[in-house]
Parts: C-alpha cells; structure tokens; sequence
C-alpha cells in the first residue's frame, strides 16, 4: 500500500506542523473554559457545556482541516518535494488519496483528544454523556472530511491564500445555503429564485451536518438519540453520512481530475 | 481520465437523492417540535470577535425566515422572542428588530408579555424613534387594557421626531375615555397606517372590525335598554329599536354577517363574531 | 535504454496565454550502460526533457520511451532513479525516515531497505547524519542524500538534473566519481549540466541543447574537435622570424627571443615550421586551441 506510506508522512507532516498545536492548545483552552463559563449560569450548565465544547471542537477542526488541508498539495509543489515522490513508482491519484487520507487521520485523532477534554469537563462537573453525543461528533467529522476535500480541490491549483479564502467561503456559505434558498424564494426576479435554488443544490449543505441542537437537547433531557421521533434520529445520521460521502467523492474526483492534468513546471 | 468524469456523473444522482432524504428528516424532526437552535449572545458576542453588528444582521435574516416559516406562524413563533433578544443583544441599536419582533409576537404570535420584554429593551436603548413607544401603548392599551401606561408610553412617542401629529390627541382621549371603542378604533388606526406589510395589515383591520362589532353590540345594548324603560319589556328584535324610532337604523355587520338578539340571554350578537369581544380581556396565549 | 521521438513542449504563461517553446522535436537515444551529458545553457529545455521523462511534464507532442516502456508507465519508475535541480525534501524528515519513506514507496521489504539504507549512507558520505532532521541539513548534503534516494531501488537508469550545481570542487569530484561507479555497476546514467568540466572527464557520450533544439549529439571529443579555434606555436626567434611570420599570423607576442604565435590553420602552421628551419630557430610547442563549451554554445547560438 503506497498510499498508506503518503498517507503515513501526511500525518507525520501535520503533527510536526506547528499550526496544529496552536489550534489543539486553543480548542482545548476554550472547551476548559466552558467549565468554568458554566458555574456563572444557574441551571443548564451541562448545556453550556456542551454548546461551546462541540462548537470549539467543530470550529477548531475546521480550521485544522483548512490550514492543514490548503498546503498540501500546494507545498509538495512549492518546495518541490513532488518532483522526487511522482518519480517513484506511484500513480498521482494514489499520491492524493494518500494525502487525502493522511489528513482525515490527523484530523481524526485530534477530534478524539478534544472530544477527551469535553467529555472530561462534563464528567468534572459532575455529568455524563451518553451515546448520543457520538452521533453529533461523528457528522461533525463528517464535516471536517467535506471541507478538507475542498481544501485539497484548491490546493491542488491555487496558492495557500486564494485556498484559504475559498474553503472558508465554502464553509460559511455551507452553512447559509437555506437561507440562500429562502432569499431567492422571496424574490420577485425570476432569475434570482433560480439562481438561488441552483445554489441550494450545488453548494454544500453543512447544516446536514449541524444536529447539535438537536443531540444537545436529547443528553441534557437525559434521553437517546435512538428515541428521537421513533428512529428518524438514526436515519438522519445515515443519510448525512451519506450526502458527505457522495459530495465529497465528487469534490476529491475533480481534485484527481485537475492534478492529473497538471504540469509540475 | 474519461473514467473519473463517468464516476462523477454517476456520483449525482445519489447525491441529490440522499440531499432530499435528509432535508424531508430535517422537516419530519422539526415538525415534532423542536426548534432552531439558537446560540447564548454571552457566547456569541466574544466568539464573534468583533463582528457582532454582523453576526446580529445574519440572525436577523434567520428571523425573518423563522417569521416567514408557515409552520412557526402557526405553532405562534415560539422562539421568536429567543431570536429577536440575541439579534439585539448582538447589535443593541439594531430598532427595526425591536419593532418587528415585538409587533409580531404580540399580534401574531399572541405573546403579549415576551413583546412588551423586547419593545421595552428597545425602548431603554433610547434609539429616538417613536415606534417603539407606540407599539409599547399598542400592546398596553389593546392586550392588557392597561390605559394609564398606553397613554404615557403614546405621550413618550409624540415627543419623538416624525410622530403623527396624531398621537397627543390619542393620549388624551386615551385617558379620559379608556372604555370608549371609538378610542380604540382611532389607535388601531393609526397602527395601521404605520404596517407595511399585508399580512400584518390584514390582521389589524381584522381587530379594527373586531372592535367595530363592540362598539355597534355596545350602541344596540344601549338602544334596547332605552326601549326596555320605555315600553316596560325587552324588544322582539332589533327592528322594533328602528321601528319605534329609537335609532336610524341598524349598523351593517363589518364582516358582512348581521346584529340579531340571542333569544336565551337576550344579549346582542354578531352573527359571524359569537364570542363578544372583550378589551379588558388579557389575549395572551398559554 | 532512453529513447525520445519529437519531444516538443509549449508552454503557455501569462493571464494573455503567451506561448513559449521550450523544447522543439527532441529526438535522442541514450543506450545502455553508458554515461549521458546532456548539455545546453541555462533555459535551453534541459530540465523540461528531463521532467517530461520523469512524468511531471506532459509532452506537447512527441513520445518517449524508457527501457522499452512509454513513459508514464508507472513499472518503469521501479527500476529508474531520478534527482531533480536543486532538490528539497520534506524538511521534518530525518534523513533515515525520508529513505525509509521512500523506500516504502517503492515497496522495498523491511530489512532490505534497512540494508540498503545503510549502505547508501556511507556510498554517499553521510555516515552520521541519520537523525538528523532534513532541515538541518547543508546544501551538498541535501545533493548527497538526493542521490542516496535516486538509488534506493538500485535502478537500471538514472536521470540527474544538474547534480553537481552548488557544490564545492571538492564535492563534484565525489559526485563524478559516483557516476563512474554507477556506469561500472552497469547503470545507464543520463544527467544534465551547463559545465564542460563536468562532463569531458566522464561523459561516453553527451548532446548539446541550445534554445530547444538539439544541435549535435557524440562523444564530446568529436564535437569540440571539429572545432579547432587556433593553433599556438612557441618559437626560439635567433632572429629574424618574428619578422617574417608576422604577416602569417592572427597576432604574435614577443618576449626576448621567444615568440608566442597564433595560427589559423595547420597550413600557416607548415610554413612557419618551414621559415623556423631556414633561420635554425626551434620548436618549442605546437598547441590547437579548441573551442571551450562556452564558446561553442556561443558559436551555436550564432549559427541557430
């Protein structure tokens, strides 16, 4: 498995990447000040809890699969490493799921140890968590997996920067796009209700990804997620997994497409 | 090559089909009744860093879809007051907010007290602008029949640039004939002069007949205990009050039903408002 | 072992899509176990062939084969070596985990590779250097372990973009003497440079690129002595020859009764032999003055 040797050096590559301490340090800074924001509130402190851990988690990791994800391609090519790695005997589509799945490990790992911290805070302030919350992380992840194969599709023909910009765009657009929906509906200019409905379906729903409401609801009521509206929870969780998959295949296929045709000049 | 645009073109399909399927899930948990969820502003203004007026402006359009939303107008906007206090604890100056939000909960959303919460917010943010107070004295006067408050909250708008010349007039009236329906049908006006939006014009003429209807029962009630005194008994019907010359004639129905005199109670009703409206009656939800 | 049919690459650069030639039908052979110079001035397509062997370029037109594969079959780079111009690597690497790394990609079994690890250490000078992070690594030693890298897999054709560049004398004849090892082990070795020096000494046979185009290909010998510049002859003058060459030669320099004379041709050269008898001087020296490559790719240019 040559992919798993790329892959392997990815995840080499992004620990000893300073970027990534910064932003664990300042995730797990934030989650272990949720503990404390909380004993300021009377009642519901598990909720606050959970309402800053899981978006200082998701935050956190995006921002890991963002600065992670725009250099790598594009450093290959401006340090000029990818010369030596595409002369050995391995295929560029392997080089960029090795990437690719390097990445999705770091990024991994990372969700576990600040999922750690969160789920030591709640224990700290004398709460549990229960299965439940594992549904809300794993779409959370699902996101992280959609915006790193955004990152890679611009890392693959746009500087760090330009790949920045775009993927954030991307992810709070992601996160609008309902909203994109119910402006163009309300729209008088027929031209704009299409537009928006073409952007509806083309751009990534995030909010698909998005039920911490909804899990955080479940836990404080001490429920589970399997009870929520007779198993339509469940399904839920499936069919965004799902979506996340299907979008990002397509996403990581157009990288291939444009990395396969590239010129390393 | 050809191989990966085939794969991706395969890869579509499925894509929107598990988009739909994941949109009807999201509809289906919604309409077993949870809501939006919606962030603490303590969290949000520092998270924010420093964009909050910006952050305020997208949850504002989030309200207004939360507004536009059938589904929420029917269930009475329950989160509506969540919304609206986030938008303006984000962007304190933000008074179309205050307005909107407190309008709707209160005709709409019949949360009279969350709306009077939210316009009194805006009020003590001294933004200037004489809507605030006026739908304050609105929701005093209509819901809770509170004339001494409306009248001082109208008298507080008048001293607003651009109020109606209106408004000390309605003040006035407002203190020395509270029980009056024509008083509330002179600031029901004046509400509705100052509504935009259609749904919103629809449901204050609603009231305005609402009160239409109080004020012809009231007249009518008056005209039968004139002829009760003069002739000793209740009369057959309301055309014996027009016959026996004791009034002109018997106002039109403003809903386009008719007056008659139920033969149990002998009260004067609407054929088409049973229920007798009363504006003293606290019309808050729950 | 490398055989090219019509090589062109067009590139397009600018937002106006200016095209620029870079290489213009490069047909070419490099047979087996010989040492290949490919020379030319800087920006002449030298490392555009050798990216398009490689298979980071895709050619405009033209086809290329390596050990009877077409390139971009990906089993050709099991048995192919390559170090590209001014290599750089992933700098957080170790110099141990980078060839273990690499060595992974090619699939070589563990103790192998460890082997094979060890032993290209110390055949390129780096003993010591194991575990030490890329980063911390000098230019040459950077060059070094580029080798080591290029021959993990003990390949049959190895292709070196300007190995020796930013070296220190010292450090190319250590290079030159690795080439030569590679051909003795029976390695077909392709490299390219802009500096002759590097190559008359050991290169079977080289080509000269200039602007894209292929100008000659042979062994170096045979190009530069074709070209013979001017022949300088050293004279004892007992007097009077420097008064009669003088009209013969291009320029003539005196010192005491020593002449330096510089000659067209070997015809000049017999009648100065002639008139250096007749007034019984002697012949010190008679040396042909070749064209350096400099020269010679200036010459190029001019004819080009």
């Amino acid at each position: 498995m040559r992919e798993l040797a790329i892959a392997f050096n990815t995840f080499r590559e992004c620990i000893r990447d300073r970027i990534l301490y910064n932003l664990l340090i300042f995730a797990i800074l934030i989650i272990g000040l949720s503990g404390i924001l909380s004993t300021l509130s009377i009642g519901e402190q598990v909720r606050i809890i959970l309402n800053i851990g899981l978006a200082a988690i998701e935050i956190f990791g995006v921002m890991m699969a963002i600065f992670l994800g725009i250099g790598l391609v594009y450093k290959e090519i401006d340090r000029r490493t990818i010369y030596t790695i595409l002369s050995k005997p391995i295929k560029r589509y392997q080089f960029l799921v090795g990437k690719f799945s390097g990445l999705l490990f770091t990024l991994l790992v990372n969700l576990i140890i600040m999922t750690a911290g969160l789920v030591g805070v709640v224990y700290l302030m004398g709460w549990h968590v229960n299965s439940t919350f594992f549904y809300c992380l794993w779409l959370i992840f699902m996101e992280f997996v959609l915006i790193t194969s955004l990152a890679l599709l611009f890392s693959c023909f746009s500087t760090p920067t330009l790949s920045a910009i775009f993927t954030l765009s991307f992810f709070v657009i992601g996160h609008l796009t309902e909203d994109i929906k119910f402006f163009g509906s309300r729209s008088e200019n027929p031209f704009l209700q299409k537009a928006s409905t073409i952007l509806y379906y083309i751009l990534p729903n995030l909010e698909n990804f998005n039920i911490k409401a909804l899990v955080i609801d479940t836990i404080v009521r001490g429920l589970y997620f399997e009870d929520v509206s007779a198993g339509v929870g469940l399904k839920l969780i499936l069919f965004s997994t799902l979506y996340g998959l299907f979008y990002t295949a397509i996403i990581f296929l157009l990288a291939v497409i444009i990395f396969e045709k590239r010129d390393f000049k | 090559m050809r191989v990966l645009v085939v794969t991706i073109l395969i890869l579509i399909p499925p894509t929107f089909l598990t988009f739909n399927r994941v949109e009807a899930l999201k509809t289906r948990i919604r309409v077993e009744g949870r809501g939006l969820f919606i962030p603490s502003s303590r969290f949000l203004k520092p998270a924010s860093l420093g964009f909050d007026t910006m952050v305020a402006d997208l949850y504002w359009l989030k309200t207004v879809q939360y507004i536009g939303d059938d589904f929420w107008f029917r269930k009475g906007y329950p989160q509506l007051f969540d919304l609206v206090n986030l938008v303006t604890d984000m962007d304190p100056r933000f008074e179309y907010a205050y307005e909107v939000g407190g309008i709707i909960l209160s005709v709409y959303g019949g949360r009279v007290d969350e709306s009077i919460r939210i316009l009194e917010k805006g009020y003590r943010q001294r933004l200037g602008y004489w809507e605030i107070p006026f739908f304050l004295g609105f929701n005093y006067f209509y819901y809770l029949g509170d004339y001494r408050k409306a009248a001082l909250y109208l008298t507080e708008a008048s001293r607003l640039p651009r109020s109606p010349k209106y408004l000390p007039k309605l003040a006035a009236k407002l203190l020395a004939k509270a029980g009056d329906p024509e008083t509330a049908i002179a600031f029901l006006t004046e509400v509705l002069k100052n509504m935009d939006d259609e749904r919103m014009r629809k449901e204050i003429e609603e009231r305005i007949k609402e009160v239409m209807v109080e004020r012809d029962i009231q007249h009518l009630e008056r005209a039968i205990k004139v002829y009760r005194e003069r002739f000793g008994r209740p009369p057959e019907g309301l055309e014996d009050l027009v016959s026996k010359g004791i009034i002109d004639r018997i106002p039109p129905e403003p809903f386009g039903g008719y007056y008659y005199i139920d033969k149990e109670t002998g009260e004067v009703k609407s054929s088409v408002k049973k229920e007798r409206l009363k504006i003293y009656k606290k019309r808050v939800r729950r | 072992m490398i055989r090219t049919e019509g090589l062109t690459k067009v590139f397009t650069v600018g937002f106006r899509g200016r095209k620029v030639r870079a290489l213009e039908g490069l047909t070419l052979e490099v047979k087996r176990g010989e040492i290949f110079g490919f020379l030319g001035p800087n920006g002449a397509g030298k490392t555009t062939t050798i990216k398009i062997l490689t298979g980071l370029l895709y050619p405009t037109e033209g086809r290329a084969w390596i050990m009877g594969r077409e390139i971009g079959d990906v089993s050709v780079k099991e048995r192919m070596g390559f170090l590209p111009e001014n290599p750089s690597f992933y700098e957080y690497l170790t110099g141990l985990e980078f060839l273990n790394f690499y060595g992974q990609l090619l699939k070589i079994p563990y103790d192998e590779r460890l082997h094979r690890i060890g032993e290209l250490f110390s055949l390129v000078g780096l003993e010591g250097a194991e575990e030490l992070q890329l980063r911390r690594y000098s230019k040459g030693m950077i060059q070094r372990i580029g080798i080591a890298q290029a021959l993990l897999n003990n390949p049959e054709v190895v292709i070196l973009d300007e190995p020796m560049s930013g070296l220190d004398p010292l450090g190319r004849k250590e290079i030159r003497d690795l080439i030569l090892r590679l051909r003795d082990e029976g390695k077909t070795v392709f490299f390219s440079t802009h500096i002759l020096s590097d190559v008359e000494m050991i290169c079977d046979r080289v080509a000269i690129l200039v602007k894209g185009r292929l100008k000659a290909v042979g062994p170096l010998d045979e190009l530069l002595g074709g070209y013979v510049k001017s022949i300088e002859v050293t004279v004892r003058d007992p007097g009077g020859v420097f008064e009669e060459v003088k009209d013969l030669a291009e320029r003539v320099i005196r010192r005491e009764d020593l002449l330096l004379i510089s000659l067209k041709d070997e015809e000049t050269v017999e009648r100065v032999i002639e008139v250096v008898r007749e007034r019984k001087g002697r012949i010190h020296s008679i040396v042909p003055q070749r064209l350096s490559l400099e020269e010679y790719f200036v010459k190029m240019q001019e004819e080009g």
